[in-house]
């Protein structure tokens, strides 16, 4: 169980992600993702977990001078697992810009051009005499 | 200088007590009254050497001072650049560990990283540097950095670190310790 305080924090987060205003970069860990605000920098990660193999996601949060301050970590069998998950895809999505490159999709789709590259043969690859 | 214009005084000051003895009624003209004058003469010059004398040890005292900072100041220097020097070779050997593999090495020498980084951020001739968003950014990844490797080490799981990202990270370290060492070398920091 998360406090309200963590849950807010998510919430807000998540609210702000999705509207595309917040830098998230990748972490040195795989898997994790960082943010860095005026006061501190906060981490987000999705690992298995440290004693089964099932997921867990962990939030960690450091002051300016990079001590870890605080850390939960929400394992899938938790109650709240399911609204830290979505927060953490919506900034997977976000970091690695999963809507974009879906929309530009879109707009390819939409066009009357021909969609897609032709790969050349090995014919091509000949020399020109 | 002092002892000079003292003897200059005293002589003007016995000759104007005995201009003024020869001034006074030829009753009053005994030995007795000589003495009187000359004591309060005596009196007075005492006072005025013991005040130019506390004036003079009080500038001695500020002049100690001054030469005092000053050698704190550049001791504080000298040390601060062998600190950024050590610092360096550290940020080498981390990534020589992270090439090799070797993560608990790079474990303890990132720490020592971190506590260095921490160590300059309190040095005021650098606060110029050290006060900007650029350099919270290098502590805190620092710290991120090591968070990453503890796991990674404590789950047995290390091929999950990206190497290249920490390599990337340390890279900028090094240029900011470089920096910071520079202008400590080379500019002076109100050392006068």
């Amino acid at each position: 169980m998360i406090s309200d305080k963590y849950k807010e924090l998510i919430e807000r987060l998540s609210l702000k992600t999705e509207q595309k205003q917040i830098i998230w970069q990748k972490s040195s860990r795989d898997g994790e993702f960082k943010l860095q605000l005026g006061g501190g920098t906060l981490t987000v990660g999705k690992f298995e977990g440290d004693y089964n193999y099932k997921p867990s996601i962990s939030i960690i949060i450091y002051n300016d001078r990079g001590d870890k301050i605080d850390a939960i970590d929400v394992e899938d069998s938790m109650h709240d697992y399911l609204l830290v998950d979505e927060f953490y895809s919506s900034i997977r999505r976000s970091y690695f810009k999963v809507d974009e490159t879906i929309e530009s999709f879109f707009k390819e789709l939409n066009s009357d051009k021909v969609i897609g590259v032709e790969s050349k043969g090995p014919e091509d690859d000949d020399l020109p005499f | 200088m002092l002892r000079k214009n003292s003897i200059i005084i005293f002589i003007i000051g016995i000759l104007f007590i005995t201009v003024i003895f020869y001034q006074l009624p030829k009753n009053d003209k005994t030995t007795l009254v000589y003495i009187s004058l000359f004591g309060s003469f005596l009196s007075l010059f005492g006072l005025i050497l013991a005040y130019y004398q506390i004036l003079s040890l009080k500038q001695l005292s500020i002049k100690t001072e001054k030469a005092v900072t000053i050698s704190n100041q550049r001791l504080q220097k000298v040390l601060s650049i062998s600190e950024l020097s050590k610092s360096k070779k550290l940020v080498e050997e981390i990534q020589h560990f992270l090439h090799s593999d070797n993560f608990s090495g790079a474990l303890i020498r990132l720490t020592d990283l971190k506590e260095t980084l921490i160590q300059t951020k309190y040095n005021e001739s650098l606060e110029k540097f050290t006060l900007l968003k650029a350099y919270k950014t290098i502590l805190t990844n620092t710290a991120i950095d090591i968070n990453s490797i503890n796991s990674s080490i404590i789950k047995k799981s290390c091929d999950k670190i990206d190497k290249a990202l920490i390599i990337n990270n340390l890279e900028i370290t090094k240029s900011k310790l470089i920096e910071f060492e520079n202008e400590l070398k080379f500019k002076d920091h109100d050392i006068r």
